[in-house]
């Protein structure tokens, strides 16, 4: 697909559509919500932080009287963890705590559809979760998804199909195996090079946590700092295998030895997640659980 | 377009909540009723009777200067710049709501602190309906003003840009009027300086019938203008930055 208007075009066929894009496109793609007939689409965008002198309780009750919502706001703030910040002004907030309160205003809006800009950025495991099920049990009532995120990480681990951008063409990303490769002898590598600057660094398979596919090219985590590396993910796979990686998503290779536990979060999101600093959760294909139990012993 | 009065009374009451909150906008209500008090109480060596009277007409002035202009213009480039307006207008609140809550918002303000200012100065309470009548649709085109104020600005500070000229412009003509002849006819064709002609004709009748309709028509002249402008404002900038 060459546009954004043919992508949102296909929402009713995809049910909720994920797309990975900078801010500049993510707010493209608002203009073009906005332009279409909004009656029904609620939206939870990046730049609004509320009305600065109200509190979270105030903020949503203000929404509440605003839609007409018969929920009480008591449970709505039960629902996205927002109890223990009602009395706290909006202007106070933390990053993370604006999205669940944008997120708990929408869920009182009548609508059909959302359009959510990083619906899952600076939030907890545990928030995650939470939205995650909201998203989830709203699509099972028919309602559709179209989120904006920073991060593919983040729209893999939505329910509903992920897209990219690359070269101004939007592409699924898929979700399908690729095809089992034979395995061959090879000569075992001890370091992956990766580009920093002008120089080229040498890393350790240990000190990986997770290599990431994005806009075809390959990214190594290390300690929370994403490397470009030259090699393909198809390659990495092959030499890392000896060292403990595990191709979990088409996108994202994952060292298994910092894995510390993986979590199903929705009916089809499994989720890693590392004992690294961030504790980054990686996703993990429906499709390659049982290849990793059977890999790993588990 | 149609007026959600249950949408634009949750608008009412949030901005006249927020007003309260905003130690921007108080100031703007407390700032007039401490001039009266201080024209009031000390001694100017003017007779008590004209001292009552200049202290209703400069804090009349000043309180409708201030809120009328400044509250809706900037309630509205406050909305703007943090983005609420569009979200506002995202969750299917209508233009002409937000609009009117501020508008309503303002002129009430307004003219709630035009009476307590009436009360402080201690003018005699039978000039109370007529001073009313003139406040309310002497400060109706202001208010407007403020709103094509707030419209035509992305934020706050840029909004501040306009809003002091603005207020210069209908205050000194009027409080200078007995300095220079060219100050009196300038006032004559603010919509304060009518206001006031307007005020006095009704209770001293110290202004002739066609003075006071020449007023009454500077008012609705002010009035056109700046509905007029807000509807070209809106076409053409319309709710989002």
């Amino acid at each position: 697909m060459d546009t954004i208007a043919e992508l949102i075009e296909q929402l009713p066929k995809f049910g909720c559509i994920h797309i990975e894009c900078n801010q500049e496109k993510s707010g493209e793609i608002l203009a073009f919500m906005m332009e279409r007939e909004r009656s029904g689409t609620a939206f939870v965008t990046r730049e609004d932080k509320g009305y600065e002198r109200q509190s979270v309780r105030e903020y949503l009750n203000f929404f509440r009287d605003m839609f007409g919502c018969e929920k009480t706001v008591e449970s709505v703030m039960e629902e996205f963890a927002l109890t223990d910040l009602r009395r706290v002004k909006m202007r106070n907030l933390k990053p993370g705590d604006y999205v669940k309160v944008g997120i708990a205003r929408a869920s009182m809006q009548p609508a059909k559809e959302y359009f959510l800009e990083d619906p899952l950025i600076n939030l907890s495991e545990a928030d995650m979760k939470r939205i995650l099920r909201w998203m989830e049990r709203r699509q099972e009532e028919g309602a559709r998804f179209l989120t904006t995120n920073v991060s593919l990480r983040y729209a893999l681990l939505m329910p509903g199909t992920s897209f990219y951008i690359e070269d101004g063409c939007i592409k699924e990303v898929e979700q399908e195996e690729a095809s089992k490769e034979k395995e061959e002898e090879e000569l075992e590598i001890l370091k992956i090079p990766a580009r920093s600057g002008n120089s080229t660094l040498l890393f350790e398979p240990k000190d990986v946590d997770y290599i990431e596919s994005l806009n075809k090219c390959t990214y190594l985590s290390v300690r929370g700092t994403h490397f470009q590396t030259q090699q393909t993910m198809y390659e990495l796979e092959e030499t890392l295998k000896k060292s403990g990686f595990f191709r979990c998503h088409r996108s994202y290779l994952v060292n298994v030895q910092k894995v510390e536990r993986f979590e199903k979060w929705t009916k089809n999101s499994y989720v890693l997640i590392l004992n690294n600093q961030d504790h980054s959760q990686i996703p993990l294909s429906k499709g390659r659980i049982q290849e990793m139990k059977e890999t790993f012993h588990w | 377009m149609n007026i959600s009065v249950r949408k634009l009374s949750t608008l009412c009451k949030k901005d006249i909540i927020d007003y309260f909150k905003n130690p921007a906008l108080v100031v703007c209500s407390l700032l007039p009723i401490l001039f009266v008090l201080l024209y009031k109480y000390i001694d100017f060596s003017i007779q008590e009777g004209d001292r009552n009277t200049a202290a209703l007409m400069q804090g009349t002035l000043i309180n409708s200067c201030m809120c009328a202009l400044m509250i809706p213009s900037t309630m509205i480039a406050e909305e703007k710049e943090k983005f609420t307006l569009r979200t506002l207008m995202l969750s299917n609140v209508n233009a002409m709501e937000f609009f009117w809550a501020k508008i309503l918002v303002a002129g009430v303000i307004t003219i709630v602190g035009n009476v307590v200012v009436f009360m402080i100065s201690a003018e005699s309470i039978s000039y109370l309906p007529a001073y009313l009548l003139t406040s309310v649709f002497g400060n109706s085109c202001v208010v407007m003003l403020g709103a094509d104020m707030g419209m035509a600005c992305r934020d706050q500070a840029s909004c501040s840009v306009l809003q002091i000229p603005v207020m210069l412009l209908f205050l000194l003509p009027v409080m200078l009027s007995g300095a220079a002849k060219f100050m009196l006819s300038l006032g004559k064709i603010t919509p304060y300086g009518a206001m006031l002609r307007l005020y006095h004709g009704l209770t001293a009748g110290s202004v002739g019938a066609e003075k006071m309709a020449v007023s009454a028509a500077v008012i609705l002249v002010w009035l056109i203008i700046s509905s007029i402008l807000f509807a070209y404002l809106y076409r053409v900038k319309g709710t989002d930055n």
